[in-house]
């Protein structure tokens, strides 16, 4: 009688676990730590204001920056590094909220298109095919002139622009997937649709689709502060990095300081978190592993 | 031979010559570029409202009379004129050797034309049929002379006649150009319109057929500038970049804090101007909780520093204001003026007296559980410089602000849809008679609907709409003075500041004067050889 041998391979202690991948990788921790600290930063931003954000004063307008005032002040006298703490709040919450969007609904047609295939496959995929064709920063001020200036309505903005890549990654790799053999066994054993999309499709999509939602925060934190730059966005008093630069521009001969900082926000914010996309994406990704 | 070479030596000569008249004519044929802010919707008269359409529409037209700097009126398409004695009828003789730049010729029935056509109004926002209220009819009595009949007294109607609205347009033009006449204009003025590149610059080029200027130019004939071109320079900023980088010699409105700086340089011209008219003021609503309470409208008064205002948005160029009506207009009432100085503490104990106090600590005052909330719609051309220093100040007191960035379409709507507590107005204007526009409470839900406080006073209405008809000047004078007292005692308006016209403008410009609003006259312009 034969026996099935079972060979042993060893190819676990090989490669490495994703962890101990991430974090060997130097793009990921160094965007991390970059990141962690914008976000302790926000999240601690009554305790390390040092001023209200929205009391001027008169006697100390365009102070540079020194040790009381750590960035110096703006043209009404406030302190900007305290805006500049509660500005980094709402710029990341812009990217994050405005990602999350994007992923849920782009990734929920993705599926049903690719999944479903056939005429509904055709429509949505014509409608991200006619949303794609216009410029991400477009489509957002589109959408900015229907629902008016504010910064929820950036994020429903930024957020509805996105959702043309995340469905067309979706229903690209849900093509793929769904040709399986897993997927013909869960059929045969009488999942529902439901099931197979959600229990056994989504998880194994759901990679790329992460890398591409933790790159795209990036371009949603610029489009935000743009549209916040252009007066679309955070209305004046709520302090937020893109108005900050917007405000400061009037004064760059003079203070320096007060579009410098919030412009290094935006630049930080935007580089860690491209880095950790980076990073994730030398590791999840298949094709790039 | 000989005689070849001295024929050469001619021809040599005179084409030297030829081409050193041509050099020294091209050197004479000066043009310069004016960076202002905003780009004029239309340049219809019937149809022009705002600042960058008067401007430019004192460029291409003319009026009947023109006012000097001290506001004496002259001759201009009128040689004279007379009025009757119920102040109704006013009768002019014009001139009969004016051409419009299509070569129609001026007569009576150009005049008509315009009045009518003004009378109506062809933009919403149109000035003029406020001013041509009661207007029956211009009578075509022969190419020379016209008269304008109105239904009731009309005591500014001359003084009205030299401002932009009123100034006459080619009726050919008109008939020819019909709804698009605003991008076509067509009248006497000094200056043809030649290009408008939306977006970007109008072009006017020198009228030289224009020999009909009002007695107080400086020179006659046409004007000395062969051509400018108005750049649309949205950002204070970018204007005075312009400035500095040679593009433009004349700049509007430059940043102030620049400007404040560039006043030593020698090379550097700064002309201001204090405007008369409505200061720039937030209109309180009194049918909006919590302004419908006089407390809080005056709370909101005594919380504001308008003289820090001015010197930290606006470096002191923009005067701060107290009262509805700047000190530079006719009929200013100083009582009014001084009936609120910044005073903290009186607003505090305003507020508290009517209940609003802070309760839970988070700086807001409250009562009955709702935030004294302030809506504050804000339009940034006019108040990106001072709209978050105001909104300081009324935090400071308690307030509650929420500050909404629209353009002029969305204040409109903003106000008329009853959403805002404070609303910004201002009017440059000669004459206090601007105040019916926005106070009158016919213009709440009627008329041009920019009434924003919402206030109805029996006796401020018949104030604005007696006042205009009129014709003693010292009972006319008493009654504006009422009017801006009621205005303040009832705490509908916050002055902000008055409007002051600043220009930059290159050491090579000569001859720069303002009008009685602040406006260059161009006409007399020149540029220095340098």
């Amino acid at each position: 009688m034969n026996e099935i041998r079972r060979t042993e391979q060893d190819l676990p202690a090989k490669r490495r676990s994703a962890f101990s991948q991430l974090i060997h990788n130097f793009n990921f921790v160094f965007g991390t730590i970059i990141l962690l600290i914008l976000i302790l930063i926000s999240v601690f931003a009554p305790a390390l204001a040092t001023h209200d954000v929205n009391t001027a004063n008169p006697t100390q307008t365009f102070v540079p920056p020194g040790l009381g005032r750590l960035m110096g002040t703006d043209n009404f006298g406030r302190d900007i590094w305290s805006r500049f703490v509660y500005g980094g709040r709402i710029s990341l919450l812009v990217g994050l909220v405005a990602m999350i969007i994007g992923m849920f609904f782009g990734s929920l047609l993705g599926i049903i298109a690719g999944f479903y295939g056939s005429w509904i496959d055709s429509v949505l995929t014509w409608i991200t095919e006619v949303l794609m064709a216009f410029p991400g920063m477009l489509l957002a001020l589109s959408v900015m002139a229907i629902l008016g200036p504010g910064i929820t309505n950036v994020m429903v903005a930024v957020g509805v622009g996105s959702i043309p890549s995340f469905m067309r990654m979706a229903r690209s790799s849900v093509l793929k997937t769904r040709e399986l053999d897993y997927i013909d066994a869960a059929r045969t054993i009488g999942c529902t649709d439901f099931q197979i999309l959600f229990r056994h499709i989504l998880p194994n999509i759901l990679r790329p689709l992460i890398v591409l939602a933790t790159l795209g925060i990036g371009g949603a934190i610029l489009e935000g502060a743009s549209l916040s730059y252009l007066g679309l966005g955070a209305q004046p008093m709520t302090p937020e990095w893109g108005s900050m630069l917007s405000a400061g521009r009037a004064f760059l001969n003079n203070a320096w300081w007060v579009s410098v900082f919030p412009g290094i926000g935006i630049f930080l914010a935007i580089l860690s978190i491209n880095m950790i996309g980076e990073g994730l994406g030398e590791i999840l990704d298949p094709m790039t592993r | 031979m000989k005689q070849k070479k001295i024929l050469v030596g001619i021809l040599v000569l005179a084409a030297v010559l030829a081409s050193s008249v041509v050099a020294f004519a091209q050197s004479e044929g000066a043009s310069i570029t004016i960076g202002i802010s905003v780009e004029p919707i239309s340049l219809d008269p019937a149809g022009g409202l705002y600042i960058p359409e008067q401007f430019l529409i004192q460029q291409i037209f003319d009026p009947l009379i023109a006012a000097d700097p001290e506001l004496n009126l002259h001759p201009a398409l009128a040689t004279s004129w007379e009025v009757n004695d119920e102040g109704t009828e006013f009768t002019f003789t014009l001139r009969d050797d004016v051409t419009f730049h299509d070569g129609t010729k001026f007569t009576a029935e150009a005049v008509k034309v315009s009045f009518d056509r003004a009378a109506q109004g062809t933009t919403p926002a149109a000035a003029a049929p406020a001013i041509l209220s009661d207007y029956i009819e211009t009578e075509v009595v022969d190419d020379t002379t016209a008269i304008v009949k109105f239904a009731t007294p009309h005591a500014t109607f001359l003084q009205d006649l030299s401002r932009p609205w009123l100034f006459i347009s080619s009726p050919a033009a008109i008939e020819e150009y019909g709804e698009d006449y605003g991008q076509n204009p067509i009248g006497s003025g000094p200056f043809i319109l030649t290009e408008w590149a939306a977006q970007d610059h109008i072009t006017v080029a020198k009228n030289p057929d224009y020999n009909w200027g009002p007695e107080f130019y400086t020179h006659t004939g046409p004007a000395v500038l062969d051509e400018i071109t108005f750049r649309f320079l949205p950002e204070a900023a970018t204007r005075l970049a312009a400035f500095q980088s040679g593009e433009a010699a004349i700049v509007q409105d430059p940043s102030y804090l620049e400007t404040s700086q560039l006043a030593t340089d020698p090379s550097v011209q700064v002309f201001t101007f204090a405007a008369p008219g409505m200061t720039s003021h937030q209109m309180i609503n009194v049918e909006k909780a919590p302004t419908d309470d006089i407390n809080v409208r005056k709370a909101l008064i005594y919380a504001v520093d308008q003289e820090t205002i001015s010197q930290i948005a606006f470096y002191g160029l923009q005067p701060a204001a107290h009262n509805v009506i700047s000190p530079t207009t006719w009929a200013f009432n100083q009582e009014a003026n001084d009936l609120y100085r910044y005073d903290p503490e009186k607003a505090a104990a305003l507020l508290e007296e009517s209940g609003w106090v802070d309760s839970n600590g988070d700086g807001i005052r409250e009562k009955d559980g709702v935030n004294l909330h302030i809506e504050y719609p804000a339009l940034p051309a006019y108040e990106e410089a001072f709209m978050e220093l105001l909104a300081s100040y009324l935090q400071n007191a308690g307030f509650e602000v929420n500050i909404t960035k629209l353009d002029d379409a969305g204040i409109s709507e903003f106000g008329a849809a009853n959403k805002h507590n404070i609303l910004n107005m201002g009017w440059i204007s000669r004459d206090p008679s601007v105040l019916s526009y926005v106070y009158d409470s016919a213009n709440i839900d009627g008329g041009n609907q920019s009434s924003y406080t919402r206030f109805r006073s029996d006796r401020l209405d018949e104030i604005l709409e007696t006042a205009p008809q009129t014709i003693d000047e010292e009972a006319r004078k008493a009654l504006y003075e009422e009017a801006q007292a009621i205005i303040m005692e009832n705490a509908i308006a916050l002055p902000i500041h008055s409007y002051g016209s600043v220009y930059l403008a290159d050491a090579s410009v000569a001859g720069f004067r303002f009008d009685s609003e602040g406006f260059p006259y161009l006409y007399e312009i020149s540029l220095a050889a340098e």
